[in-house]
C-alpha cells in the first residue's frame, strides 16, 4: 500500500459540513487485516472530530459489543488440512440474513454465475467478524453496527426492516451510500466507508471462491512442465500497443 | 550423548546448515542444535492450496503474520513466551521462526552477489567499515554456493551485479508483461532492469526438481525447487552419517572453563524446560545475527564479564537492516489487458538494480549507498487480489475489479543502510523469556543517509510510474514511508568481522578474536549491509569459513 492519505478538510476548519471528508485511510482500515505490511498511523485529532461529527449526523448506532476472546488457530496450525471452523461463528440468524441480502446486492447472480451468498460469502463474513483477533474485532463492531444502521434507516424511511423492504426500497438506501459522493455528505459519510469495507471484503471473498476465481479469469496455480512460457502472443501484442501509446516503443526491454 | 562430535552448530538456517553441510562433507562430526521443532517441507507445505480453504481467506493474523499459508512455524514478529523489548523512542521488529531450517523456509530467495564496491564502502566514503577481504577472495565461493544452492539469473555485466562463472546460473524465466513495461519506462529514464537472481532451480539437480511455476515460494517448496535448507543442505549433511540434530534446543549460553576457554554449551530443552549442558570442542553460532549476539552477551563469566567474545565492545553494535519503502499505482494502460498465467516462479523475473555508482562518485547524490527496486505486479491468485476503491454495487463492481485486475504496479525499495551509534542491541536487564533467558533489547534510529536515500527512491518510483501513465499525487515523506528497523528482515552486523580485535568481533573466517574455538557464521559477521539481500552471502561465507575451520582442525591448529 503506498497511497498517502491526507484529510482534505476537516469539520474543525470549515463551516461547510458537506465538504467534510473522511480519509481514504479509514476505508483502508478494512484491508488492514488482509494486507500484509499495511500499518496505520494513529488517527489525528482533526480526523477524530470529523468522525464524531459524521457519526452524529448519520445516526450511527456504535454498538457496544463484548469482544470475542476465544483462541485463534495458533502459531502452528495444520496447513495441509486447514481447520474448517477455527472458531465458533457468532452472527445471529437475523444478522446473517441481512448480510446475505447485502452480499447479493453487491454481487448478484448473473446467468450461470452464482451470487455472493450462493457461494457462502456470508459464512466468510461471519468467520471474519467472529475471529478472536483484535483487528477483526474492531471490524466486527463496524460491520455489525452497519447492519443495524441499515435496519434503522429502512425503518426511518419505510417503517420496515431492511430485509422486509422491497428491492426498490433497499436500493434507494444503497444508492445513497454506495458512491464516493456519499463520503462528502455528512449524514452518509460514516456508513459509506463501512459499506465500502463490506463491499471490498465481499468482493475479495467472491473472487476468492473457486467459481469467483474462474469469473475473475485467473489462470495460474497449475504446474507447468518445462520452461515458463511467458506472455501469450496476444498479451505481447497488447503490450506493444501500450508501449506505442506511451511513447516507450524505442525503450523496449531486450 | 554417545555421538562423538567435533563441532556444535547452533541453528539450522542459511548459515548453520551450510556450515554443517561443509563440515560433514569434510568428514567432521557435527551436532546441530535447533531452537524450533522438526519440520519436513515435503509433508508440510500447503502446495496449491487456495485462499478459500484457509481461515479468513488466508489473511494475516497475529498467529500467522504473513498469512495462514506462510511456512513460518511458531514465529513471526512475536514468538509466544519469547519477547524482546525496545529502548525509549525506538521501534524495531524482529522476525523469528522456531523450526528446522529457520527462516530459509519462507525467504524471498533473492540471491544477488555483493561486489568489490560493496565490500569497500568505508574506503570509498568513510562510513561504516570495510570487509576484511577482497571480492576476488570470495568470488570462487559464490560460484560454489550458487552451484550447490541452485540460482537462476543471468550475467548482466552491470557494475552492481558481479558475474558468475560460466555455467553456474540457471536460465531465468521470461519476463512478464508489467515487468516489461516497467523496464521500458525505466530505460527511458536511463535506469537499467535485469533478470532477478533467485535461489530457484529451473533445471533439476540432485534430488530436487525444477520449478513448475506455481504455488507461492513463501509457503515452502515440497519439490525442493525453491531453496530451503530442509530440502537440501540438511538432508545432504545427514546422508553423510556425520550429522546429528537436536530440535527444540534453545541455546542459553556458551560456557568457559577456569582459564576462559570455551568448553561447553547450555541449552533449554523446550519440551521439558530442563537445562542441558554439553561439552564442546568447537562451537559455531549461526542462530541469526541477533540471537547469536544475545547468546554471547548472555554468556558472562569471570573471564568475560561483558559477555563472551566481546573484548571489543562491538557485540550487539553495528546492527543494520535494509531500508524499505513502497510506492505503487494502478496503470491505466494495463487495465483490461489479456489474461495469461503470470505466476512464473512467483516472485520478480525482472528487477531494477542500483544504477547510481557514478552519480555517487561525482557527489551528485545526498546519500552514500545504493538501493534496488523489486517489482510487485501480475495477475494475482484469487484471495490475494484486492480490488481498487470500488463504486456502486452489482455487476458494475465486478466489472471494475476485472478491469483493474493485473494493472497495479508496486515498486519496493530495498536499500543499504549505514551503521550508526543509535542502532544497537543489548540485553534487557529486567525482562526474561519463559525459559528464564534474559531477552534482547533493541535501539533504533534511521539517519539522514537512509532518509535521503528513501526520498530519492520515492521520487524515482514516482517518475517510473508516471512514465507508465499513472497518476501519482502526493508522495509520503521519507519518515512516513520508511519501514521500521527490522521490518525487511535483513538484520546483520551484530558480531561484525574485521581486520582488528579492537573494532570487530571476528576475523575474516568468523573466528572470534577472543576464543579460537568459537565461530559466528550467520549475518552477524557482516561488516556492512549491501542492498542485495543477505542470505546468499551468509551461505557463501559459511561455506568458506567452515572449509577454513575444517582445514584448521585437520592441521590441529584448533
Amino acid at each position: 500500500m503506498s497511497e498517502s492519505y491526507h484529510i482534505q478538510q476537516s469539520i474543525a476548519f470549515t463551516e461547510e459540513p458537506t465538504r467534510t471528508r473522511l480519509t481514504r485511510r479509514q476505508s483502508f482500515k478494512w484491508l488492514g487485516a488482509i494486507t500484509a505490511g499495511l500499518t496505520l498511523p494513529l488517527i489525528s485529532g482533526c480526523e477524530k472530530m470529523a468522525v464524531s461529527a459524521a457519526k452524529l449526523a448519520g445516526h450511527w448506532p456504535d454498538l457496544d459489543l463484548e469482544p470475542i476472546t476465544g483462541k485463534g488457530y495458533g502459531t502452528d496450525p495444520n496447513l495441509i488440512t486447514p481447520p474448517t471452523t477455527p472458531w465458533p461463528l457468532t452472527m445471529t440468524a437475523e444478522q446473517r440474513e441481512l448480510m446475505s441480502v447485502l452480499a447479493d446486492i453487491l454481487i448478484p447472480r448473473e446467468g450461470s454465475r452464482p451470487s455472493a451468498a450462493e457461494l457462502n460469502v456470508t459464512d466468510v463474513m461471519d468467520e471474519w467478524v467472529s475471529a478472536p483477533y483484535p483487528s477483526f474485532q474492531s471490524d466486527r463492531v463496524e460491520i455489525l453496527s452497519g447492519l443495524v444502521w441499515l435496519d434503522e434507516e429502512s425503518t426511518r424511511r419505510f417503517d420496515i426492516k431492511f430485509v422486509q423492504a422491497s428491492p426498490q426500497q433497499r436500493l434507494q438506501i444503497i444508492d445513497d451510500i454506495a458512491y464516493e459522493k456519499a463520503e462528502s455528505e455528512l449524514q452518509y459519510a460514516y456508513i459509506a466507508r463501512v459499506f465500502d469495507g463490506v463491499r471490498t471484503l465481499v468482493t475479495i471473498a467472491y473472487f476468492g471462491s473457486p467459481e469467483g476465481g474462474k469469473d475473475l479469469g485467473y489462470q495460474g496455480n497449475v504446474p507447468i512442465a518445462g520452461d515458463y512460457p511467458g506472455p501469450t502472443p496476444e498479451a505481447i501484442a497488447h503490450l506493444d500497443g501500450v508501449l506505442e501509446e506511451l511513447g516507450l516503443a524505442d525503450y523496449a526491454y531486450s | 550423548m554417545d555421538f562423538n562430535y567435533d563441532v556444535v552448530v547452533v541453528g539450522s538456517g542459511a548459515g548453520g546448515a551450510m556450515a554443517a553441510y561443509t563440515l560433514t562433507k569434510a568428514g567432521k562430526k557435527v551436532l546441530m542444535l535447533e531452537a524450533g521443532r522438526d519440520y519436513d517441507p515435503v509433508k508440510e507445505t500447503p502446495m496449491f492450496k487456495e485462499a478459500h480453504e484457509a481461515p479468513l481467506m488466508g489473511a494475516p493474523t497475529p498467529d500467522k503474520n504473513f498469512g495462514f499459508y506462510d511456512a513460518t512455524v511458531d514465529g513471526g514478529w512475536e514468538v509466544p513466551g519469547e519477547p524482546y523489548t525496545t529502548g525509549e523512542g525506538s521501534e524495531f521488529k524482529w522476525w523469528r521462526a522456531r523450526m528446522l531450517g529457520g527462516r530459509t523456509n519462507h525467504w524471498g530467495r533473492y540471491s544477488l552477489r555483493f561486489s568489490e564496491h560493496d565490500f569497500k564502502g568505508y574506503s570509498r566514503d568513510g562510513l561504516g567499515a570495510d570487509w576484511p577481504f577482497e571480492y576476488a577472495d570470495i568470488a570462487p565461493w559464490y560460484d560454489k554456493t550458487e552451484e550447490l544452492v541452485g540460482v537462476c539469473g543471468t550475467n548482466t555485466g552491470l557494475d552492481d551485479m558481479p558475474d558468475s562463472s560460466p555455467g553456474v546460473l540457471h536460465t531465468p524465466p521470461k519476463p512478464r508483461v508489467p515487468e516489461l513495461l516497467v523496464a521500458a519506462a525505466a530505460k527511458k529514464l536511463g535506469i537499467p532492469s535485469a533478470p532477478m537472481h533467485r535461489a530457484v532451480l529451473t533445471r533439476p539437480i540432485d534430488n530436487r526438481s525444477a520449478c513448475f511455476y506455481a504455488t507461492p515460494c513463501g509457503r515452502g517448496c515440497s519439490i525442493g525447487a525453491a531453496f530451503q535448507t530442509t530440502t537440501s543442505l540438511i538432508p545432504m549433511a545427514r546422508a553423510t552419517g556425520n550429522l546429528e540434530i537436536v530440535t527444540d534446543a534453545m541455546v542459553k549460553s556458551v560456557d568457559v572453563d577456569e582459564q576462559g576457554t570455551v568448553n561447553a554449551i547450555t541449552y533449554i530443552d523446550r519440551k521439558t524446560a530442563g537445562s542441558i549442558r554439553l561439552d564442546a570442542k568447537v562451537i559455531i553460532l549461526a542462530a541469526s545475527a541477533c540471537e547469536s549476539a544475545r547468546i554471547l552477551l548472555n554468556s558472562k563469566s569471570k573471564s568475560f564479564p561483558g559477555g563472551l567474545a566481546n573484548s571489543s565492545g562491538q557485540v550487539g553494535r553495528n546492527i543494520m537492516d535494509s531500508t524499505g519503502a513502497n510506492l505503487g499505482a494502478d496503470i491505466p494502460a494495463l487495465e483490461g489487458r489479456p489474461i495469461y498465467n503470470e505466476d512464473g516462479h512467483t516472485a520478480n523475473h525482472l528487477f531494477i538494480p542500483w544504477w547510481g555508482h557514478e552519480a555517487q562518485a561525482k557527489g551528485e547524490l545526498d546519500f552514500a549507498r545504493g538501493y534496488h527496486f523489486e517489482l510487485g505486479t501480475g495477475f494475482k491468485a484469487p484471495g490475494s487480489y484486492y480490488p481498487p476503491k470500488l463504486q456502486g454495487y452489482g455487476p458494475e463492481i465486478k466489472h471494475q475489479s476485472k478491469q483493474n485486475y493485473g494493472s497495479h504496479v508496486g515498486l519496493s525499495l530495498r536499500g543499504e543502510m549505514v551503521p550508526n551509534e543509535h542502532c544497537y542491541m543489548e540485553i534487557d536487564d529486567e525482562v526474561k523469556d519463559k525459559w528464564g533467558i534474559p531477552v534482547a533489547k533493541f535501539h533504533w534510529k534511521w539517519s539522514e543517509q537512509e532518509l535521503n536515500q528513501v526520498a530519492h527512491g520515492l521520487e524515482t518510483a514516482k517518475d517510473i510510474l508516471t512514465t507508465m501513465g499513472a497518476t501519482v499525487t502526493d508522495l509520503p515523506s521519507p519518515e512516513e514511508a520508511i519501514k521500521k528497523g527490522g521490518e525487511i528482515i535483513h538484520e546483520v552486523g551484530t558480531t561484525r568481522m574485521g581486520e582488528s580485535p579492537q573494532d570487530s568481533v571476528t576475523n575474516q573466517y568468523g573466528q572470534t578474536w577472543d576464543c579460537d574455538n568459537l565461530f559466528v557464521m550467520d549475518a552477524g559477521v557482516f561488516a556492512s549491509n549491501p542492498h542485495k539481500n543477505c542470505t546468499l552471502t551468509i551461505m557463501t561465507l559459511a561455506m568458506r569459513n567452515a572449509s577454513w575451520l575444517s582445514s584448521q582442525l585437520d592441521k590441529g591448529a584448533i
